[in-house]
């Protein structure tokens, strides 16, 4: 995969300050920042990419708001799942978000930053909201019931998806 | 401050009056007490504790009963207190600590110069400006204990060297003003009217009431944590030198040590899973929405693309030329300029093809992480619970070897065995409680800052433009300012803390480790020479506790090239050390014992005939100005126990004695 840069240089990711402790919670970090449960993250930038994924799945957006934090677009991409930057995720949460591909042309880029920032903004309200009611407060529990949840919903999604595709080709055809 | 002697009254072991007069300044400032276990070193380095702090080290057991067995048996009226003489900045002092009942003394301090003089009416505070209480337990430091001095950055850990360093006050003046801010926050709240913001501040006061209490708490924990974690290892001591006992305590320690490892693998497959289900959480939950992508993202990739040998840039080319390859004219503003600038819109770009590949690329590692994560997941979890039949097995075994200690038919072992049970059990709650309350202390620091933002943005959303804003306003520039310049010093401080303890490493150690501190956690590390942590419990591990314990006292005392603005006063104090370097390997204990004569200004030993080998005493010998021995005594005949001796100079110690007239430890001049 070429190492070329997917986003201009010097772009930033921003998110709301409020959840500081909510993302060293994820790293496993208690307030004063030091280790005091497994970390679920070594970074922000992770923790920055599963809110996001979490406002999309529950559809939650906000702004991100004065009070905010920054992490440079570059750090994204210098960290990897499997073989793909995190960046890649920037790219498609929005993409998803809007089923609009054209969001990925380099003249709307801001747009699409800023949809990945609203949904990480908003995912972190959702997970702060969601580990309070939960009896572990670290993050582990409610993100392992996501994943349960997800992992349920596949096959119905898949099958819908599969109609979806289907009905829009029977439409071409028409 | 110098010690110049102590005389112990009745003290716990010591019967009747025992005095030691400690090596003057100068060259030969070292004074070396020797005794083996069981003699009464801790004892005497207790007493001079308790007698300046009023306070015991960790590992001292039965502290409610001080005044001497055979004392008491003969008066009960006999008294027990230690005097210590000491000089401070060229004045003669003396302090007295006397018992005046259980868990009961009173303090008397008297200047000595010109005669005796009239006792200090707050004695207490007086000794506690020549040390400070935080200081205190460096300066009388039980090295047997060392073991257990955390360096991993716990709460209790970073509180005292932030003592240390000088920066209570600064702490203290910190939550002073973030009281202020909020009393000032709360009168805004009733200014304005706000019920939103009178909510907020309501939930933050409720917090910061019961905050500080739980703060206290935790601490009162750690500290009573520690004390049940050294009474345990000093009974499990005292049951391995009990013939009887000895092989179960060993089969047990090395069963603990086995469960103990147990667990550090099990800590780490838990690391090991929160870490696997993290990375594969945006995989798994993102898989079932961006598989309809597959299929599009190739049709548009397809769909646009500008066909070779043509690229971008003849398109770029042709409209900054504005004549087409053809030799059209392609003119700024013209229908065709338009038409090609249309087209463009809609074509695969380079950057708009390597966005839609890495996409592509993504999805793919989004449907193998999907298809492997449950196998993945379900293999570490296997392997957690195998460790954790292990821990069960272990603990079994464990249950069986207390079964069959009280068993032994030997009051001594079923007592120390009782003790050490009930010990156990008792640091095992303490160590639930303290886990508990550090969940709520964390949880509601988190709360609180959480509260504050919010305050801030609905004030901010409110508006207001009253003097009660502009006091706000004051209080959070000079919040901001003492905590920015207050983090300025403490790196500084840390940063002078780790060069000290470099520069006593460097001199200990034969290989080229060095240490590093975590500015966040206060945590210590010690790495190798290419950086990589070789963990605490090496033997040069122990090392690092001993320069540690070097480079605060060469801290406090100002011993450094450089000053550190908020650091209080230097702090110059004699440092004693109960049993030092047994806890070390044979190979460090001549350059450890060298560099603390060297780095202290009065340095008291209290050591054993073991701990006193070849090395340190080819280090020591030549700083030693006084030499003590304390010989312990018993009743009764000798029959077959040995008697113990240690060879100084060419001269023979005796360090114990039977027939005596009472049990009791005699401290002799040698």
């Amino acid at each position: 995969m070429s190492q070329q840069s997917l986003f201009t240089a010097g772009k930033t990711i921003y998110w709301p300050a409020e959840f500081a402790d909510l993302v060293s919670m994820l790293k496993g970090q208690d307030s004063l920042g030091k280790p005091s449960h497994p970390a679920l993250y070594s970074f922000n930038t992770g923790a920055i990419v599963l809110a996001a994924i979490i406002g999309l799945i529950h559809d939650r957006e906000r702004d991100v708001g004065p009070q905010r934090l920054e992490i440079s677009v570059d750090i994204f991409e210098r960290q990897k799942l499997v073989n793909s930057s995190l960046a890649s995720f920037i790219l498609l949460i929005p993409l998803i978000g809007t089923n609009d591909l054209e969001l990925l042309r380099p003249e709307r880029e801001d747009e699409l930053l800023g949809k990945f920032q609203r949904y990480a903004a908003g995912g972190l309200e959702y997970l702060r909201s969601a580990m309070s009611r939960s009896s572990d407060s670290t993050g582990f529990a409610v993100i392992r019931a996501e994943i349960e949840k997800a992992m349920m919903a596949t096959p119905r999604i898949i099958q819908a998806a599969r109609r979806l595709a289907e009905e829009e080709e029977e439409d071409i055809r028409i | 401050m110098f010690l110049q002697r102590v005389l112990l009254r009745n003290f716990r072991g010591f019967y009747g009056d025992q005095t030691i007069d400690f090596a003057p300044l100068g060259a030969n400032s070292v004074t070396v007490i020797h005794g083996e276990n069981g003699a009464g070193k801790t004892n005497l380095l207790n007493a001079i504790f308790w007698c300046l702090t009023g306070e015991f080290t960790p590992r001292l057991s039965n502290i409610e009963m001080l005044l001497n067995k055979a004392a008491r048996d003969e008066d009960k009226e006999a008294e027990c207190f230690v005097e210590v003489t000491f000089k401070h900045e060229d004045k003669q002092y003396l302090a007295r600590r006397t018992v005046t009942g259980r868990n009961l003394s009173s303090l008397e301090v008297i200047p000595l110069d010109d005669g005796v003089g009239k006792p200090f009416t707050s004695p207490q505070q007086f000794l506690e400006k020549i040390i400070p209480k935080g200081l205190s337990r460096w300066f009388f430091f039980d090295a047997e204990a060392i073991g257990e001095l955390e360096l991993s950055g716990s709460t209790q850990f970073r509180q005292e060297l932030r003592k240390v360093l000088g920066f209570e006050l600064v702490d203290r003046l910190l939550e002073d003003l973030d009281r202020c801010l909020s009393k000032k926050q709360s009168s805004l709240a009733k200014a304005v009217n706000s019920k939103e913001l009178d909510a907020i501040q309501e939930a933050r006061e409720k917090i910061e009431h019961v905050l500080p209490a739980q703060r206290d708490k935790a601490k009162a924990l750690e500290q009573q944590l520690a004390i049940a974690d050294a009474r345990v290892s000093k009974l499990e001591g005292e049951l391995r030198n009990l013939p009887k006992s000895k092989p179960l305590q060993d089969s047990r320690s090395r069963l603990e040590a086995r469960r103990k490892n147990c667990v550090t693998s099990k800590k780490e497959l838990q690391d090991r899973i929160a870490r696997y289900v993290g990375d594969s959480a945006p995989a798994v939950l993102i898989a079932s929405m961006a598989a309809p992508f597959q299929d599009q993202l190739h049709v548009k990739e397809n769909s646009g693309r500008l066909p070779a040998p043509f690229s971008e840039q003849l398109v770029e080319d042709i409209l900054r030329d504005a004549t087409c390859v053809c030799g059209r004219p392609v003119d700024h503003g013209s229908c065709e300029e338009a038409k090609i600038k249309g087209l463009m819109r809609s074509a695969s770009t380079t950057a708009f093809n390597q966005r839609v590949r890495a996409i592509q690329y993504l999805l793919k590692d989004i449907e193998a992480t999907r298809e492997t994560y449950g196998t993945s997941l379900a293999d570490l979890q296997r392997r957690v619970e195998t460790n954790d039949t292990d821990i069960a097995e272990i603990d079994d075994q464990l249950k069986d070897i207390k079964r069959q200690l009280e068993l032994i038919d030997e009051d001594s072992i079923q007592t120390l065995e009782r003790e050490r049970s009930a010990a156990a059990t008792e640091a095992r709650q303490l160590s639930q409680q303290l886990a508990v309350i550090n969940d709520q202390v964390t949880k509601n620091e988190a709360r609180l800052r959480d509260l504050k933002l919010q305050y801030e943005n609905t004030a901010k959303k409110l508006g207001h433009g009253d003097a009660v804003k502009k006091q706000i306003d004051k209080i959070k520039r000079l919040s901001d300012y003492i905590a920015g310049t207050l983090k300025k010093q403490e790196l500084r401080a840390l940063n002078l803390l780790q060069i000290e303890l470099n520069r006593i490493l460097t001199n200990y150690l034969t290989k080229h480790y060095s240490a590093r501190i975590n500015p966040r956690t206060y945590e210590v590390e010690l790495l190798d020479a290419q950086g990589r942590d070789v963990g605490r419990s090496t033997g040069e591990g122990q090392v690092l506790k001993f320069a540690f314990i070097t480079a605060v006292v060469a801290l406090a005392g100002r011993k450094t090239q450089e000053k550190i603005e908020f650091l209080a006063e230097p702090t110059v104090a004699p440092l004693v050390l109960d049993a030092p370097f047994s806890a070390l390997d044979p190979e460090y204990q001549g350059s450890v014992a060298e560099n603390l004569a060297n780095q202290s200004t009065q340095l008291v030993l209290l050591i054993s005939s073991a701990a006193w080998g070849d090395a340190v005493a080819a280090a020591l010998e030549h700083h030693v100005g006084k030499r003590y021995v304390i010989v312990s005594r018993q009743q009764g005949p000798r029959g077959n126990k040995p008697v113990k001796t240690m060879r100084i100079n060419d001269q023979v110690l005796t360090l114990n004695e039977y027939d005596a007239e009472r049990d009791e430890s005699v401290i002799l001049e040698f």
